[in-house]
């Protein structure tokens, strides 16, 4: 059976889909009967959404005006 | 400014060809966070806005031209990449891009994780965390600043791939194109990366300390 460790390694391809059925099989299987694992994905998945949030660098407003000066130029 | 407020591709194509300045300004606007973490992961924070300017003076020039294709956004994610490399190259480094690409893959392997015995079996039951969503880890201030702290201590290979893929919403065979790096390296860095970050809010949940 899967180990914990090579179930955390492979965490990210299976929250991303990117695992083969098969394996999916087993990671399944591995979290069925492990709490600590469960536990693990379940703040994996939470530390991904949470990143997702941070640090949407803006446009800065002077690049804006920029951009929209050379925009109306091309008309 | 979000994307899905955006009109569908058909319409935004035209409505950009025909000199819609307002919607113009919304793309710009909507785009940039997506469109700024390509620029970083290639010629580093300083100069990511600068590309990003530089790139859509050039899709302004081609906007006409464009025979969709790819999808719009796509194809002015190509741009900026393409602008990003050019400056890269044009900073005359001793390494280029490929040469750093080959290090991507020397990066220490996780060979002992204090977290496993030899069996590879947990040492302690991993604790659940008090904190159930995003928003209230968001929320945590300390929290955050511990983890803003391990972001920027992150090796930048790991960084550049998790902005891409987790702040950009960027797919796989994206980054690794744009990033020219193999699939099976950037999803190990990229699972280096998160897995860090999730250990960091995993030691401040247990112990409140960074």
């Amino acid at each position: 059976m899967l180990s914990c460790k090579h179930l955390v390694e492979q965490a990210s391809e299976y929250i991303d889909e990117e695992m083969s059925t098969g394996k999916r099989v087993q990671v399944k299987l591995h979290l069925f009967v492990c709490v600590s694992c469960r536990r693990y994905m379940k703040q994996l998945k939470l530390t991904i959404a949470m990143l997702g949030r941070k640090h949407h660098h803006q446009a800065p407003e002077e690049m804006c005006h920029h951009l929209l000066k050379e925009y109306q130029k091309a008309e | 400014m979000d994307t899905t407020d955006l009109p569908e591709e058909n319409e935004l194509i035209q409505r950009l060809i025909n000199h819609d300045q307002q919607l113009f300004v919304t793309v710009v606007k909507a785009w940039h966070p997506s469109l700024y973490s390509v620029a970083a992961a290639i010629v580093g924070h300083s100069i990511a806005d600068e590309v990003v300017q530089e790139a859509w003076v050039s899709v302004i020039k081609a906007l006409p031209k464009f025979e969709g294709r790819s999808a719009l956004k796509t194809w002015v994610t190509r741009i900026v990449a393409n602008e990003a490399k050019n400056r890269y190259r044009k900073k005359s480094r001793s390494v280029s891009l490929e040469s750093v690409d080959e290090n991507w893959s020397t990066d220490s392997r996780m060979v002992s994780d204090p977290r496993f015995d030899s069996s590879g079996h947990w040492n302690q039951r991993n604790p659940a965390w008090d904190i159930g969503s995003p928003d209230e880890l968001l929320a945590a201030g300390e929290l955050q600043d511990c983890v803003d702290k391990h972001l920027t201590r992150l090796p930048d290979q790991q960084k550049y791939i998790m902005e891409l893929r987790d702040s950009a919403g960027m797919g796989m065979e994206e980054i690794c194109n744009i990033l020219e790096v193999s699939s099976s390296n950037a999803r190990v860095l990229l699972h280096r990366a998160r897995d860090k970050i999730q250990q960091v809010v995993a030691k401040f949940q247990r112990t409140g300390e960074c």
